[in-house]
């Protein structure tokens, strides 16, 4: 049986749990809902978000919550036929239950790993790259254009550090948010903008001010560029207000 | 704010702090209040790099370059000729908070030209402590100077409110101190150091009895000493480290290497900073800290400086040949630690792995273990993998590893002359 769903994660552990009650055994592709269809004899299975959570529950009960980590870091990484190698992962994980922890240097769930590892340190990299720019009316609106979908995981730790802010993270390569309104956190849909944004009174002095202090801090008899450029790799530069 | 007095302020003390290597944000856990803005990741975040590749995590700044000292190493000495700018505690906590809220830092690094008196400015510093986190609930990194000289009470105020104190040693020899910074004593510096440990100690007593006890210094105390500026030997200041680590319970010495920048009778003339000796000289701090190695073992008395061509820990193994090769399946933590190309994550690796199987050199390659120099000093059940010619060709081989290293393009020192 060949599935198709609807990219999300939920989405995808609703699969998973479909795929179980057909016969785990039977399953086909999954793939992503993106527009074609491949098989024709494919079903679109509707996330349905208690399922997803009775795969997760059953899989933090019998391997522990790292292995969920794992998972979904390693979805988020949005590798090529990560469903299929998710897929393994899970039925491994489901069939040696504890002992799964220490499977963990065989080639696919190594591979797994890896993805995961991937997403994490991006995650980390950006929570530090990321500029917030004030616009008007205070919301602070910090662009980023990831390779891996960070920008769900790197939201709480921005609640828990700016919490009486409001605040957006724009995914611009995958048109998606999240936005925080000093209560909750709300995953958004952000289409290609139809104006420019405008910036609050106090914003390009602060821009200014940090650009002039980056350009002084560096020692000049130090000078070292490739070593910057390996910490900070150039596809960042577009959304860093210092190297504008 | 006046945008153009706070750039050309901004401008002179930022330049003035960039000798002040530290800026790590590590360490710190504190978390943040209701109201409050900010809080402590305790891995460190690094927000930006500059040009010569250091991270940039922190707000360095002076509060003052106005300083009173006349130390000939120091850019901002008494008797230079140079602009001069001060702020106040409230223009720093506002330049602080509006950064932090955009995501520019990870918190401040606030250091200081001694002001009047060194307790004159401790104050100004507890002043800005207190404007960040009483008036504005500031609760991100706050790294402060002691400065040598001020009274105990003061630094155990301001230590109450920062995350990470240091007090920078500069010169790592009386005599150096007595020749390029008159008005330092050794005794006005080690003071303030062993108060603040004192206080760390304290508190993690108290801590043991009552649940919940206010902060003093969570990130832990650092310093800095200078490489090249006096002709102290490898070895003088990697033993002073060695003692700062066990007596005075430091978390990092940072070494900073000398930048020509001035000139003077008492300083020596150097073409370029010496950036690789500053780097030997991490590499042996690490050895000391994490790899269960003392001083005396990484240099020795016939041999008092590194060998810039080769690393102090492959050094010493090329030094002690009767030591390898090693089992890897029976050799303990403590000896896989000392081989070369054998760091922390593989030993525990290995460690961890042949408790459920013997260790082949291919289940080695798999574990992610990098062979290229350990090959030579490890047998796996047995069998030598390092060529026929042994350990003799190890010291050869590792050489010309290090030569082809520091030719490549991305490399580390591209601006040293080797």
């Amino acid at each position: 049986m060949n599935y198709r769903y609807d990219n999300t994660f939920f989405g995808f552990l609703s699969v998973v749990f479909d795929a179980y009650h057909d016969g785990i055994g039977q399953t086909g592709a999954i793939s992503g809902d993106d527009g074609q269809d491949l098989f024709s004899d494919s079903v679109f299975v509707e996330m349905d978000p208690t399922k997803a959570q009775r795969v997760l529950d059953g899989l933090q009960r019998q391997c522990g919550s790292k292995i969920c980590h794992y998972l979904y870091y390693a979805f988020l990484a949005e590798q090529p036929q990560r469903e299929y190698y998710l897929l393994r992962f899970l039925r491994q994980a489901f069939k040696q239950k504890e002992s799964f922890c220490r499977h963990l240097s065989e080639p696919d769930i190594w591979k797994v790993r890896r993805w995961a590892a991937r997403t994490g340190n991006e995650r980390h990299r950006l929570l530090g790259l990321l500029r917030f720019r004030e616009l008007q009316g205070g919301l602070l609106y910090g662009p980023v254009a990831p390779d891996c979908c960070v920008v769900p995981v790197m939201a709480p730790h921005f609640v828990k550090r700016l919490p009486a802010e409001a605040w957006v993270l724009h995914d611009v390569k995958r048109n998606m948010g999240v936005y925080y309104d000093r209560h909750s956190v709300t995953i958004v849909d952000i289409p290609r903008p139809s104006h420019s944004i405008i910036l609050s009174e106090a914003e390009p002095m602060f821009e200014e001010l940090w650009s002039r202090y980056y350009g002084t801090i560096s020692i000049a008899e130090r000078a070292n560029p490739s070593l910057r450029q390996q910490f900070m790799p150039k596809k960042y530069w577009p959304w860093l207000i210092e190297l504008e | 704010m006046e945008q153009d007095r706070m750039m050309n302020k901004l401008r002179i003390l930022s330049d003035a702090a960039k000798y002040d290597v530290s800026c790590s944000s590590s360490g710190s856990r504190r978390q943040n209040t209701a109201n409050g803005i900010g809080n402590g990741a305790a891995a460190g975040i690094c927000h930006s790099w500059s040009e010569d590749g250091r991270c940039i995590s922190l707000l360095k700044i002076l509060m003052t370059n106005d300083c009173c000292y006349d130390c000939s190493y120091c850019v901002n000495r008494r008797s230079r000729d140079t602009e001069r700018a001060t702020l106040t505690p409230e223009e720093i906590a506002e330049l602080t908070i509006e950064f932090y809220r955009r995501n520019y830092i990870e918190g401040l690094f606030l250091s200081s030209g001694v002001y009047k008196t060194p307790d004159y400015t401790t104050e100004l510093l507890i002043r800005t402590a207190h404007i960040l986190r009483q008036e504005k609930h500031f609760n991100g990194y706050i790294h402060m100077k002691g400065i040598p000289g001020t009274d105990e009470r003061l630094i155990r105020t301001l230590g109450s409110y920062v995350d990470r104190l240091s007090i920078n040693i500069e010169l790592p020899s009386a005599a150096g101190l007595k020749l390029l910074a008159p008005q330092k004593t050794k005794r006005s510096i080690l003071q303030p150091m062993s108060c603040i440990k004192e206080g760390i100690l304290a508190r993690r007593e108290e801590k043991k009895r009552i649940k919940k006890v206010p902060s003093f210094v969570p990130a832990g105390q650092t310093t800095q000493l200078i490489i090249g500026a006096t002709p102290d030997s490898d070895r003088n200041i990697l033993r002073l480290s060695e003692a700062l680590y066990r007596n005075m319970s430091l978390k990092r010495v940072y070494y900073s290497a000398y930048v020509p920048v001035l000139t003077g009778p008492n300083l020596p003339a150097l073409a370029q900073p010496p950036l690789l000796r500053e780097h030997r000289l991490y590499q042996a701090d690490w050895l000391l800290r994490f790899y269960q190695f003392r001083a005396d073992e990484i240099l020795t008395e016939a041999m008092p400086d590194f060998d810039i061509q080769i690393d102090p820990k492959a050094c010493w193994a090329l030094r002690h040949p009767e030591q390898f090769p090693v089992e890897v399946n029976r050799a303990s933590y403590h000896m896989l630690l000392r081989v070369p190309g054998i760091g922390v994550t593989s030993a525990r690796r290995i460690c961890a792995a042949r408790r459920e199987a013997w260790l082949s050199y291919d289940t080695l390659r798999r574990l992610g273990i990098v062979l290229k120099r350990a090959k030579y000093f490890i047998t796996c059940r047995g069998k030598y993998y390092g060529g026929q010619h042994g350990l003799e060709r190890a010291g050869t081989s590792l050489y010309l590893q290090e030569q082809q290293r520091q030719y490549e393009p991305m490399d580390l020192f591209s601006g040293v002359t080797p």
